[in-house]
């Protein structure tokens, strides 16, 4: 029994701690309890655990420092969601130039809405706006915009209901923030939209389980909302509302409305 | 945010609570009323506005000063169960007879005045030791249902039913109320109408042919919002408001009354809407009757009330509000025997004048606001005194009243 032990001993350090091994070939051996055998069978587990952590956490920073957009249908490696705020930030400037190179290659599609959840921003033709400035992009690119009353807050505070075409933003008058859905082109005059990740109202389900995740934002589960499977993604921000991103989708794998935003002001 | 939050919470543990107890903690750190400047509260005079108030959760606490035994305080919800059915929303417990901020300026002689438009009696009698102890009118508020809905032509329709009753087998309270949104008619923008109907039964104790005989409250009211600029509305509003009350065989034991608020405010948003400044202007009348033998009575009242109020996010949670209400007329006439006066217009204005002012706390959904009570504020900046409260006992200011919401 003792001998086994020492054999599985040897088979483990070798590969993982060389010089251990190496030192047991100049080294008389010892008189090897039981009880010993297994408290080094417990250190050299906890040694190749903090291995593979170490390899994760180079992963992970090898990640955020490289993450870019990927084509759509491109397989990708989930990265961890929680990079530093150096790193997180750098993602997000790389982001948003992508966000804008991609803008301007189609500037000249006048029924394209480029957007970017990571910085919350939505780009037409070329220009930047930030999603919950949609009544100020309708009005600067001379888009007809529809405003009516969606309820209010206890202190009377409205929150409105934007309108331009198949784009609706919900937002208190009160905050800064709202929630922008936009529903798959059925109309005349209805937007298409491309995200920065490559996803489109042609992109599958697919599409969007491999490539929707990123640093900024983190996979929230799936659940059911309105009649349509819900992919949901968040970014947490402490005590006040996070950003939420929601991909409804039909039966047949299709994106039928995209949800962003303060979402949990429902 | 996380350090503001938790300095916030170590001196909310420094914050007092006062025995005086207002309606509304928002409007009474404003000094101001709901038509003035919108709030949940106008459900109470408009039902069809729970379809802009829908989805909220709304607790009142405090009510009369009763803090900590949590027993009287009062609240509801309002759900919107589907677009096509509409808003449905209950309340339960609410004051019979709580009053707003601004109801000492204007209480001037025996008849009460209407600013206690959510929260008055049945009949607006002006006192029940007026007519002695046998009458067994008092009573609670058991419930109050609401159903409202969108309309296909934009407006809104809202119905608002309230029971309640007393200790009395016999005491019970029906009050029905509609309300109606009907947009921009003529020179007024967004315009509300009301009327309300509300009714009372009783027994005098120990004599069941003593009963109630036309205990009621009737009114109309209209309000409307016009914008007068990207950042300023104006706001109008009018409510009448009839009273009666009587007893079978007491044939002078009766009380009626009439009276009006008209009033106007100009509000100015700021920061695009997250904070709003208020200036309004009310006059109100009433004119109570009471051919009692003994204590015949005709009180004619009428006040000109100017008030002005702040609303101001100073961080994304915190917002901090404060309001002046100055009576500049009230003036009193008395026909009677000289309880009050000598039949003659008595002016009534002294300096009445109030300063209110209050916080609220926004976490996500959740908001708690609170009225402060002025007077606690001023001690603690004439003897500043830090670390009171947090390190040593204490308090920086005592707290009148609080609302918490949820909006889902």
């Amino acid at each position: 029994m003792k001998m086994k032990n020492w054999l599985m001993l040897m088979t483990l350090l070798t590969p993982v701690l060389p010089g251990i091994g190496k030192a047991q070939e100049t080294t008389p051996t010892p008189v090897v309890t039981a009880v010993s055998l297994e408290q080094e069978k417990l250190d050299v587990e906890r040694l190749r655990l903090e291995n593979e952590k170490l390899k994760l956490e180079i992963e992970k920073m090898q990640l955020s420092a490289t993450a870019v957009a990927t084509p759509a249908g491109t397989p990708t490696v989930a990265p961890s969601p929680t990079p530093n705020k150096d790193a997180l930030a750098d993602f997000k400037q790389s982001f948003s130039d992508k966000a804008m190179a991609l803008s301007k290659a189609h500037a000249a599609e006048a029924d394209l809405m480029v957007l970017d959840f990571v910085n919350s921003e939505i780009w037409f033709k070329g220009v930047r706006y930030s999603v919950y400035e949609l009544p100020a992009l309708a009005e600067d690119q001379k888009l007809k915009v529809s405003k009516t009353l969606d309820e209010r807050l206890p202190n009377g505070s409205p929150r409105w209901r934007y309108q331009v075409a198949n784009l609706t933003l919900l937002k208190y008058e009160a905050r800064d923030k709202g929630i922008l859905e936009i529903t798959a082109p059925q109309a005349p005059g209805d937007f298409r939209l491309l995200t920065v990740e490559g996803l489109s109202f042609d992109s599958t389900e697919g599409d969007v389980r491999d490539s929707a995740q990123n640093p900024y934002l983190k996979y929230d589960g799936q659940g059911e909302s309105q009649g349509f499977k819900t992919l949901r993604y968040g970014h947490d921000a402490g005590l006040a509302f996070g950003d939420g991103l929601q991909f409804l989708v039909t039966r047949d794998g299709k994106i039928h409305k995209i949800r962003f935003g303060t979402l949990d002001e429902r | 945010m996380k350090k503001g939050l938790w300095m916030l919470l170590a001196g909310l543990m420094a914050l007092g609570t006062s025995v005086s107890a207002f309606a509304s903690a928002r409007l009474d750190s404003m000094a101001t009323d709901a038509r003035q400047v919108g709030d949940i509260d106008l459900i109470w005079l408009y039902p069809n506005m729970v379809t802009e108030y829908k989805n909220t959760v709304d607790f009142r606490l405090y009510p009369y000063g009763d803090q900590g035994d949590s027993e009287n305080e009062w609240g509801g919800a309002l759900v919107e169960v589907d677009p096509d059915f509409g808003v449905l929303g209950a309340y339960v417990n609410r004051p019979v007879d709580e009053d707003s901020v601004n109801f000492d300026l204007t209480d001037h002689g025996r008849v009460r005045p209407f600013f206690r438009y959510n929260q008055g009696q049945v009949g607006n009698e002006p006192g029940f030791d007026k007519f002695g102890a046998g009458f067994a009118s008092v009573y609670s508020n058991q419930v109050d249902l609401f159903w409202g809905k969108n309309l296909a032509s934009g407006g809104n329709f809202g119905v608002h039913f309230n029971y309640g009753n007393g200790a009395s087998a016999g005491t019970n309270v029906f009050a029905l109320s509609v309300g109606a949104g009907l947009g921009n008619v003529g020179p007024f923008g967004d315009l509300n109408v009301h009327a309300d109907y509300e009714m009372e039964n009783f027994e005098v104790a120990n004599d069941p042919n003593e009963k109630s005989n036309g205990v009621y409250t009737a009114k109309v009211g209209a309000l409307s919002t016009s914008s007068l600029s990207a950042n300023n509305d104006l706001r109008l509003y009018a409510d009448l408001q009839f009273d009666g009350f009587g007893v079978n065989n007491i044939p002078n034991v009766t009380y009626s009354d009439y009276g009006a608020v008209v009033g106007a405010a100009i509000n100015q948003k700021i920061d695009g809407g997250k904070g709003l400044f208020s200036t309004g202007l009310s006059v109100n009348y009433i004119d109570g009757t009471s051919p009692h033998a003994d204590a015949d009575f005709e009180e004619a009242e009428w006040d000109v009330l100017w008030n002005t109020s702040l609303e101001a996010p100073v961080a994304d949670w915190l917002t901090v509000r404060a309001g002046l209400t100055k009576d500049i007329i009230a003036r009193l006439y008395d026909r009677g025997s000289g309880f009050y006066g000598d039949g003659s217009w008595l002016n009534n204005a002294g300096n009445n004048v109030r300063f209110s002012t209050g916080f609220g706390i926004n976490w996500q959904n959740f908001t708690l606001n609170t009225s402060v009570e002025a007077e606690s504020l001023e001690n603690s900046i004439t003897d500043v005194q830090p670390g009171r409260g947090i390190f040593y006992t204490g308090d920086i200011v005592t707290v009148e009243t609080a609302d918490l919401s949820y909006k889902f």
